[in-house]
């Protein structure tokens, strides 16, 4: 026999779907979710989203230059760039982090905000650990909570929703002009912690209430979620448990169970925080337990603790937890005698 | 750019079944061919006993030697009758030399006359029918049967096809329903069996319509319908699930008296006991790029894989990949000149286009794992993939035993489906081979001897 044949282990069909897919879902997903926040909080909001996501792309590339293609040539950058092995910037994990990352802003953070909360998201929650795969909590929640503990103040500064027509009338050739900021004021979960008052859920699932940019609106974050649960590309384990322990725990503690699902970014943290598949646990039972922790924790959070919302700590816990939940769910087989 | 855009299709965590393609033709016969090999042995330094001299004239039908120790053993008979003309070993599809027996044919097809066991009058005797069984060829357990002291008295036949394209089994209950289930028939008595479990697919509803109608009166028989397909090398995991009453408090060992059969056993056993035809023949589907369209062929077992891909309008001189079985659990093949052996229900094979690495797109490249549990959510046995597969990589071995490497059935489907392009089953493969020091399942376990 003259011809040669490949011997290679099966099996020799693959999806064609790749980890980069996986990403760029999130990215699709999000879609919605911008157009609804870009409403809401006027170009503001693209402007933040913009600026977070160059930033973490930006330092991706940058570290992995400098740190994970040792033989990097500079000469035809964009070309080795594009073509080096080591570099996987375009695996979209960036910009997805980046994206979420906005998403936890408020509308009116300064334009720093976003690019220094991008740069550690990714320098500090992802490469130092080792890049894709390896980081233990989600980078982007990384980023959030390092700007809610080093700028509270800048942080927690809400504002509502913009008047398109004013935005209209003021318009003008002058760049200041293009920003409008709301009116300040306090996201539904502070109004019930502080006052004591309670915001109706239609605004909740519409979305013109004060918040961060990508947890007002339940409606767009639904119609994203829809579209992974129907990709596949996030199971229906970690959302149901999580959203389902929010809803119980809220009802025993004598809280309004709807209100508690709608306001705040629970629904965006259930969706596409909780189920980033790197921090999240492979055992089917160790994501049903990774899911009742976090809503556990939000709840303790929103309810007894000093902050109004818990989202962004409860899921950065689990995010700890889960080599552990992972250790435990998994079955053990004796050896085989003999 | 393949595998950097997204698409907006759904991904099924299987592959696409594709039975109709095969099973809505009719199937062919691959006629004699140049030459015949019959191995004798099925792993290496197995026993065998060879029965035949160069230069000997066979009739297809005559014993031409014995598969492994008696009393498990298994003859082997000539498929086509012509002169021997070398007994040594040559190439066997498993990678390694076997014992064989070359036969030229003369063309003839000259049938050698052997009395169908009902009319030896062996329906009653248990002992003496298995042994007819062996000697006729028939691809049954023999080594349990012999173990257990013919205390077999349930029986599993997984009728489901678990690779895709390959439909032989389907095939088979489709054209020779009738035979099969007087085959089993004669089988279940001979066992007297108790319970007898078909397992066969919900999607083959005309299927599963035949199979009502010929098995109405055998006592015990339950056609049981199931969502998806299970390999072959799952029967012991499907025999756990399907026989033992508390699932939760079942024990890890398969209970003895379980035999799994094929389905291609069960013709085998109508022709041995009503004809007295030893098992020469095999129905196979031959699927793949490199072949004109998927079909179902009957060959005559030991024909080399190149008369099989000629007559299915395929060119060996532009082949690149070819496997016995599927393209999931396929046995890769280095050569065209390896003979079929009884176990194989299919032949793939691809032409050589785009296989070169460098032509891949880059993103088809091993990634580290992002633990998105894909295959977790796929793994039909329930273990953990890349958990296993990781301690494999760092040469943890007694936990990749502790988190069930040798629970793995080599299924292949975590590798279909992982993102990342970690080649899961080669590692588990591996594991299993640093844990034993020999290889397992798939490529060591005797199955014409010894199981399914």
């Amino acid at each position: 026999m003259s011809n040669r044949l490949i011997v290679s282990s099966p099996p020799y069909l693959k999806t064609g779907e790749t980890a980069h897919c996986l990403m760029f879902d999130v990215f699709i997903a999000s879609l919605p979710i911008l157009a609804a926040s870009t409403f809401f909080f006027g170009p503001r909001a693209l402007w933040i989203v913009f600026l977070s996501i160059s930033s973490a792309i930006l330092t991706e590339a940058v570290i992995q230059i400098l740190f994970k293609a040792p033989g990097f040539r500079f000469k035809p950058f964009l070309y080795n760039f594009l073509t080096n092995d080591d570099i996987d910037v375009l695996d979209g994990s960036a910009l997805a982090t980046g994206l979420l990352l906005a998403f936890t802003l408020p509308p009116g953070s300064p334009f720093w905000m976003p690019v220094v909360g991008a740069f550690v998201a990714i320098a500090i929650g992802k490469q130092v650990f080792g890049g894709m795969g390896y980081n233990i909590f989600n980078p982007a929640l990384v980023g959030r909570a390092f700007i809610l503990a080093a700028w509270p103040g800048n942080a927690t500064s809400w504002t509502g929703t913009i008047h398109w027509g004013e935005w209209l009338r003021s318009i003008s050739i002058n760049p200041n002009s293009w920003m409008l900021d709301g009116v300040s004021t306090a996201t539904p979960l502070s109004l019930l912690k502080l006052q004591g008052q309670m915001t109706t859920p239609l605004h909740l699932i519409i979305g013109n209430v004060p918040g961060s940019l990508g947890e007002t609106s339940a409606i767009a974050i639904l119609l994203g979620a829809a579209y992974l649960l129907y990709k596949g590309t996030i199971g229906w384990h970690i959302p149901a448990s999580y959203v389902g322990s929010v809803l119980l725990l809220s009802f025993v503690l004598g809280e309004n169970p709807v209100f508690h699902v709608f306001a705040g970014g629970l629904l965006l943290g259930a969706f596409f925080m909780a189920t980033d598949v790197v921090t999240s646990p492979v055992t089917k039972w160790g994501r049903l337990i990774f899911g009742v922790g976090a809503g556990v924790v939000t709840m303790l959070v929103r309810t007894f603790g000093s902050y109004p919302e818990g989202v962004c700590y409860s899921i950065l816990l689990m995010n700890g937890l889960t080599p552990l939940i992972d250790r435990f769910t998994s079955r053990t087989y004796q050896p085989a005698a003999g | 750019m393949d595998g950097f855009l997204p698409t907006f299709t759904r991904r099924l965590l299987t592959p696409p079944a594709l039975k109709g393609l095969a099973l809505d033709r009719s199937s062919s016969r691959a006629g004699i061919p140049e030459r015949v090999i019959i191995p004798l042995q099925d792993v290496p330094d197995a026993p065998f006993d060879i029965m035949v001299k160069t230069g000997d004239f066979v009739r297809s039908g005559q014993k031409v030697g014995l598969m492994g120790k008696p009393p498990a053993c298994i003859s082997a008979h000539a498929t086509t009758s012509g002169k021997v003309d070398h007994t040594g070993p040559l190439p066997h599809p498993l990678g390694f030399k076997a014992h064989a027996v070359s036969i030229l044919p003369n063309g003839e097809d000259e049938q050698d006359k052997l009395m169908p066991l009902d009319d030896m009058g062996l329906g009653g005797d248990r002992e003496k029918l298995f042994e007819g069984f062996r000697d006729m060829g028939v691809p049954l357990n023999y080594g349990l049967l012999y173990a257990s002291g013919f205390k077999v008295s349930r029986l599993l036949i997984n009728a489901t096809e678990f690779e895709p394209y390959i439909t032989s089994r389907h095939q088979l209950i489709k054209e020779r329903c009738q035979n099969l289930m007087d085959g089993l028939r004669v089988l279940a008595g001979a066992c007297s069996a108790s319970r007898i479990f078909i397992l066969i697919e919900k999607e083959q509803a005309s299927l599963v319509r035949l199979l009502r109608q010929a098995t109405k009166n055998i006592p015990g028989l339950i056609i049981k319908s199931v969502a998806r397909p299970y390999p072959e090398t799952a029967n012991g995991f499907l025999a756990r699930k399907l026989f033992s009453k508390n699932s939760i408090f079942r024990s890890p060992a398969v209970p003895a008296d379980i035999m799994a059969v094929d389905v291609s056993s069960l013709l085998a056993v109508y022709n041995a006991f009503f004809a007295g035809l030893p098992h020469t023949e095999q129905l196979i589907t031959v699927a793949g790029s490199g072949v004109k369209a998927p079909q179902s062929v009957w060959v005559k077992t030991g024909t080399p894989l190149t008369h099989i891909i000629t007559h299915s309008g395929g060119s060996p001189s532009c082949l690149g990949r070819v496997c016995l079985g599927g393209p999931l659990m396929g046995i890769p093949q280095h050569s065209l000149e390896p003979p079929l052996i009884k176990r194989a229900k299919g032949l793939f094979a691809a032409v050589a286009f785009l296989f070169d690495e460098h032509r891949r797109s880059r993103f088809y490249k091993k990634t580290p794992c992002i633990k998105c549990a894909k295959c977790v959510d796929v793994c039909p046995v329930s273990i953990v993939p890349n958990l296993v597969a990781d301690y494999v990589d760092n040469e943890h071995l007694e936990d990749a035993e502790r988190f069930g490497v040798f629970r793995c059935v080599e299924c292949g489907l975590c590798e279909y489906v992982c993102p990342s392009r970690i080649p899961l089953l080669e590692t588990l493969k591996l594991g299993k081979v640093m844990l034993k020091g020999e290889e397992s399942l798939l490529a060591r376990t005797n199955l014409e001897t010894l199981g399914w």
